[in-house]
Formats: structure tokens, sequence, C-alpha cells
């Protein structure tokens, strides 16, 4: 690597970029306590209703349990106001009406030319050949609420520091 | 037990229709290597490199009955792009990096692998790759990532002879399949990330001795070269990394030329920097350039013009015409008079953006992005390397093409260091939301729920009088499989989901499909034997041949 000739308040800058884990939002969020932070997950948040950590919870949203690896405090505190804005298009949720009238609704995990595979809102694993679909209607908003207004500042920052928290096994 | 005299005949009678121990390859079977269909001569299956086969035993009504027939697995990993030769029963194929293997075409059993050891000084931007080898007479030419030329024996596996062709310290490859026309032995040469002055050239094809060379970045006091500012030229780029074709009767062989450098920063290069993105027509016996069209002036893309030319005789406007058609990476299809280099028409096949249009002469009316926003097609292209195909019965053009894929363009000074990268900026895939996953060279995971938000692979059937589009087979992914088209009207193409497709080559109809898994990335040959037709193929790490039930 060549060295760089970097003014200091440029290096300050690269540094906090790269403390910041490479967010080029750069979003400043308050990290709280992850106790009552996880106490808000598994209650009054009801995320568990759709999410899961470590082994507890629903299979219908994605999986939380090594979030805090890959996500800054900014990232997940803009997950928790606004879903859609971050949300993946691994992660957007299918509507899929089949020729025979039946609906699958679920997460989209692969896709080819002929077939879909989806876990559904029941947690099935579902391989669904393209000729038998009527309709599929991949949603650009996430079924996520806001927790803008549900949450006060200090139980969004506890929910932040709780994934944060989240390492993975 | 000693065998009797007759069943010793016998025997060698088998010998040499099982093993084609006469397979002589001269330069009067490859000028008409159309005529002998059961094989596949040349990495486009012949000069005119329509990738177009006579064979009709398979044809729309009885495809649906293909089955395997044998499956070849390759010994390493990494994207297998190689386009086999058949010849007389043998087919040779080349695996990653520099392997040879002469394999039984009816059973996919392995006569003998050459392997080559490349010098730990090669270095290559993209992968390992290579595309296969020539034949001439019962000699095998390879063209290696460091960018030797190496005959081999065809039927020992033996090298015969071994030239250095370019210094791979300096970031000079190749992993194109050559071409062998008259004597000489054709290969271009590789390394457009690298600030190499590219260049083509020939050699005689019983000693390896240099019978020219080609620089496609002229120097001074060359054609072209007033195209060029300063010293730019020297690093000027100029790659070549798929296999000419060639006009008997013109005696000119036409080659893709890539992407300047830097790839990416225009600004280090002003001017039009000939003959990068262009085609260039060279005397097949002196190197002498007759002629060329650039396709895309001072690009800041990448938009390398490194496609295969076909060539066709078509009636234009009422005129018999030598025409050349062309998809090219920069998302526009030009038809050539292949005479002269004129162009007779063009339009865009994808979304474009990065121009307005074709003027008269074929130039682009250049219409830059502001910096941060989209550019059409994005850095991959609208097309690639990929082959294309021609069919002769429904005088259509096809071509794999991306679709809806878009690239967020920057540019940035780069030094020039000797074998160093020199991209000078780059691209960045244009996704619905911030750091999303974007597509990337070849297929990375098995999982794909994202690239309907960011591209997706298309076969299209162009009519080349009108540039229109008769019919398009889209795929979910994207695709980097060549084409090939048969007298049986069919068109076999496969793609990154690892689908081996047949078409009706006249509707696009999905006649016949078997999911092989692995990635697509070149293109499918057919070939005959005993009166049986074959269609071979590469998907991930398995070649796989095909055939009619019994």
């Amino acid at each position: 690597m060549p060295p760089f000739a970097l003014q200091p308040a440029e290096l300050t800058g690269v540094i906090a970029f790269i403390r910041a884990g490479f967010d080029r939002t750069a979003i400043a969020a308050r990290v709280g306590t992850p106790a009552p932070g996880r106490a808000l997950f598994e209650g009054k948040g009801a995320c568990a209703t759709c999410h899961r950590v470590n082994g507890a919870g629903s299979r219908t949203a994605p999986d939380l349990s090594d979030i805090g690896a890959s996500r800054t405090a900014g990232a997940l505190q803009q997950a928790l106001l606004d879903p859609t804005s971050v949300m993946m298009p691994i992660n957007r949720p299918v509507r899929i009406v089949l020729k025979d009238g039946k609906t699958v609704v679920g997460r989209r995990l692969n896709e080819d030319t002929y077939t879909v595979q989806v876990i559904d809102d029941r947690e099935r694993l579902l391989s669904i050949a393209k000729t038998d679909i009527a309709r599929l209607t991949v949603e650009t908003a996430s079924t996520m609420p806001s927790y803008a207004g549900r949450l006060t500042p200090e139980e969004l920052s506890d929910l932040v520091a709780y994934l944060l928290s989240l390492k993975g096994a | 037990m000693p065998m009797p005299f007759r069943a010793k005949v016998a025997a060698a009678i088998v010998l040499l229709a099982c093993c084609g121990l006469d397979a002589q390859v001269t330069y009067d079977r490859l000028l008409r290597a159309a005529d002998e269909p059961h094989n596949w001569l040349t990495y486009s299956g012949g000069y005119a490199s329509q990738r177009y086969s006579q064979l009709k035993q398979i044809d729309t009504s009885n495809v649906r009955n293909l089955e395997l027939k044998w499956i070849l697995p390759n010994q390493v990993f990494g994207a297998w792009q190689s386009s086999p030769l058949v010849v007389d029963g043998i087919m040779y194929v080349t695996q990653r990096p520099n392997d040879v293997l002469a394999v039984d075409a009816r059973t996919g059993r392995v006569f003998w692998q050459y392997r080559y050891t490349n010098s730990p000084e090669a270095r290559v931007c993209c992968g390992s790759n290579n595309r296969g080898v020539a034949m001439l007479g019962e000699t095998l030419f390879l063209a290696t990532l460091d960018a030797h030329l190496v005959a081999i024996d065809a039927r020992t596996g033996r090298p015969l002879w071994n030239i250095a062709v370019g210094d791979p310290s300096l970031g000079y490859s190749m992993t194109l399949a050559p071409l062998v026309v008259k004597d000489k032995v054709l290969v271009g040469m590789g390394g457009g990330e690298f600030g190499i002055r590219g260049y083509i050239a020939a050699f005689d094809a019983r000693t390896g001795k240099e019978a020219w060379r080609f620089h496609t970045i002229p120097g001074p006091g060359e054609r072209g070269h007033e195209s060029w500012s300063g010293d730019a030229w020297k690093t000027g780029g100029g790659s070549v990394w798929v296999t000419p074709s060639f006009d008997p009767a013109l005696n000119l062989t036409y080659w893709g030329i890539g992407n300047a450098g830097p790839d990416w920063n225009p600004d280090q290069r002003p001017g039009d920097n000939l003959f990068t993105d262009s085609v260039i027509a060279l005397d097949a016996d002196t190197g002498e350039l007759r002629w060329h069209f650039q396709f895309t002036p001072n690009d800041a893309y990448d938009y390398d013009s490194v496609q295969i030319a076909v060539l066709a005789d078509l009636n234009w406007r009422g005129t018999p015409t030598k025409t050349m058609m062309w998809a090219n990476r920069n998302g526009f299809f030009y038809v050539l008079d292949r005479t002269n280099g004129r162009f007779l028409r063009g339009n865009a096949f994808v979304k474009v953006n990065w121009a307005s249009g074709l003027d008269a002469t074929g130039r682009p009316i250049q219409t830059p992005q502001p910096e941060g926003q989209p550019t059409w097609p994005g850095n991959q292209g609208g097309t690639n390397w990929y082959s294309p195909s021609y069919s002769p019965r429904t005088e259509l053009f096809y071509v794999s093409a991306w679709e809806g894929y878009a690239s967020i363009f920057r540019k940035e000074p780069v030094q020039y260091v000797p074998g160093r990268n020199f991209g000078g900026g780059g691209g960045r895939v244009l996704t619905p939301v911030p750091n999303a996953p974007g597509v990337r060279i070849g297929r990375a995971t098995p999982i794909n729920n994202w690239t309907d938000a960011v591209g997706h692979g298309t076969v299209m059937a162009i009519d080349p009088r009108t540039g229109d589009l008769k019919w398009k087979f889209e795929q979910y992914d994207v695709t980097d499989s060549g084409i090939l088209t048969t007298a049986g009207d069919l068109l076999f193409t496969g793609g990154r989901e690892g689908y081996f497709h047949a078409l009706d080559a006249r509707t696009g109809a999905l006649l016949w499909k078997t999911a092989l898994g692995g990635q697509i990335v070149n293109g499918p040959i057919t070939f005959a034997l005993d009166g049986k037709q074959y269609v071979s193929v590469i998907s991930g790490n398995s070649l796989v041949t095909f055939a009619l039930r019994e």
C-alpha cells in the first residue's frame, strides 16, 4: 500500500469513516444500555414476532443473531425509524398468487428464470415453479413498522445497544 | 494369447475409426469448416464466426428428447470459459490456468493432459481464464497467462515449441484461443488494466518464428498516432482477448480491440485514442492495417470492443454486400461493410445514455452523465465477450445482452507503475438501495434474490437489416453465455443460473431446458460421430455432452 499524503483534517475524516464501519450515511446514533434493550426487543417492541435471535423468535423476518457484527449503530437506528429506506433487496417481502387461487406470503430466498424459493409466513421452505404462479409481487415497502414515535429516544438507544451486542455464536 | 492377423487388422481399423489418427487439420479444411459440420475446427466454428452449424439431426421437433451422454469434470475451480475444438472424434479443451486435455468425444474419457506452469510473474485482471486452442496439421496452439505461445503435439500432448510473446511482469497476458490462418498462428495480447501497449502478432506454425506484429496503439509516425496526446500512447491499453474472424477472399483478419488505459479516466489521454474500442482489419500475411472503425472514442466506461466479429454476406438494400455484424459492449448494434469498414447502420439494443445516438458515420454523439449519476449500460456493458451467433436460415443475429443494468462511474488520477493496475477510477453498479448487492464479474453464490433490481440477462434476436428486435428470451440473472445456432433451427445457450436452454431460433420459444447447476460462461458447440449429433456445453466445473435418446 502506498503512503498517503493527507492533511490532518483529512486523516481524521478517514479514521472516523473507518470507525463508522464505512457507513457513507454517517448517521449519528446514541447507544444506550443492552439489557433494557433486550427487554424491549422481547416485550414492548414485539420484535420477536417476526425476528429470531439465538434460537428464539420467528423465522419470517431475517435472523438477527449476528446483526451487531455487520451493522453500525447509525444503520440500526435508521432501520428502526425507517425500515423501508434500508431494506436490502434480498429481504423484500413477496406475495405470490398461485394459479389454483392460493396465496403465499413470505421472504424470497432465491429465484431464477423458472423457479422461486421462499420462506413463508408459516416458516415453511417452499420452492415454486413459475408456471404455477399467476402473480408474483415483490414489495418495495418493508412490512416492519417504524418505531419512530413508538419508542422514546432512550428506549431507541437501548434497543440499538442490544442489537449492537448481537455478534453471533 | 497372440492375436490372429485378421483380428489385428480389424483392431487397427477400429483404432483408426475411434481415435482419429488421420486427423490432419489442413488450412483447406479450416477454409471449409462449415462443410464438415461433424467437426468444430476453430473457436467460433469457422472463419466467419457465425457459431452456426449445418447439423440438423436435433431439431425443433425432437430436441425435448436430448439426454446426457457424458460429463467431464474439471480439476480446478473458477469460471470455465473454454470453447472446445472437435477434430475427427477427439475433443481438445483447455482448463484453468493453461491445461489442455484431449478427450474422446464419444465418452468423455481423457487421452492425455498437458499441464503448463505459468511464470509467477503472470498477472491478470479478471481470473485465470483461457478460452481454448487452435489446431493446424497435428499441432495444437495454446496462448498462456504468462504471454507465451506453446505448440503441442495433438497426439501426445507433448510441447513442440514455446516462445515468449510478451512480458508478464508488465501485465501482458493471453487468454484467447489463437486463430490459424494459412501457415501462421495469430494471437493478441491482453492486459488492458495494467497500462500495456497492446499488440497482435503472427507466428510461423512450424517453428514459432514471429512473422509480423501490429501495435494496437500506434507509435509516433504511425497511422492513428495523432489521436493521442503526449506520452499517453505508451500506456494506452488496446488489449485483445477474444479470437479474431477472417475473410479468406479479402485476406483480412478482424480484431476487436479493448479499452484504453487508464480504463476510466479519459482526462489522462485526450483524443480519440485509436485503436482502442475499435475493430481493425489486418492483412493476414503482413499484419498491415487496411481499415479501422472506432466504436467508442476516448472511452470513459471500459467499453472494450472485445466481441466476436460475425461475418455474413447479406443482400443489403438490393446489393449483395460483405457485412460484419457487431453488438458492442457500449450498447449499440452495428453493421459494417467489411471490405472497407464503412458504417452501414447502427442502433442501441439496450438502454444507452452515454450517447444520444450515432451520426451518419457511426460515430457516437457522446452525452456524459453528471458525476454520481448512472450510465447505461453499466461497466460490463450491453454485452461483452460472449460469442454471438448468426443463422443463415433465419437471417437473424443473436446476442446475450444485459438489460436494466447501469453503473455510476468515477474517474480519478492514476500514475503508471509497471505491472500495477492502471484503472483510474471504476464503476459501481446502480442498486435500488444503498449498499445492496450489485452484479459482479461471474457468479459468486448460488443465492440470487436481488438481480431483478439491478439488471437481467436476455437473448436477443436482431434483424441485421433493420436493427429490429424480432424476439427476446429473458432470464432472471444476467448471462455470460455464448450462443450456438443450428440448421435444425435451434438456438442453444446458458447463463449464470446453470440452465442449458434450447430455443426455437425463429420465435424464441423455449423448447427444452436442463438444470446443470453451474454457471455457463462459454459458447456451446455441436459435432457428430457415426451419424449422431452431439451438443456440448460447460457448466460450472463440468463439460457436459448431450445427444438424442437412443
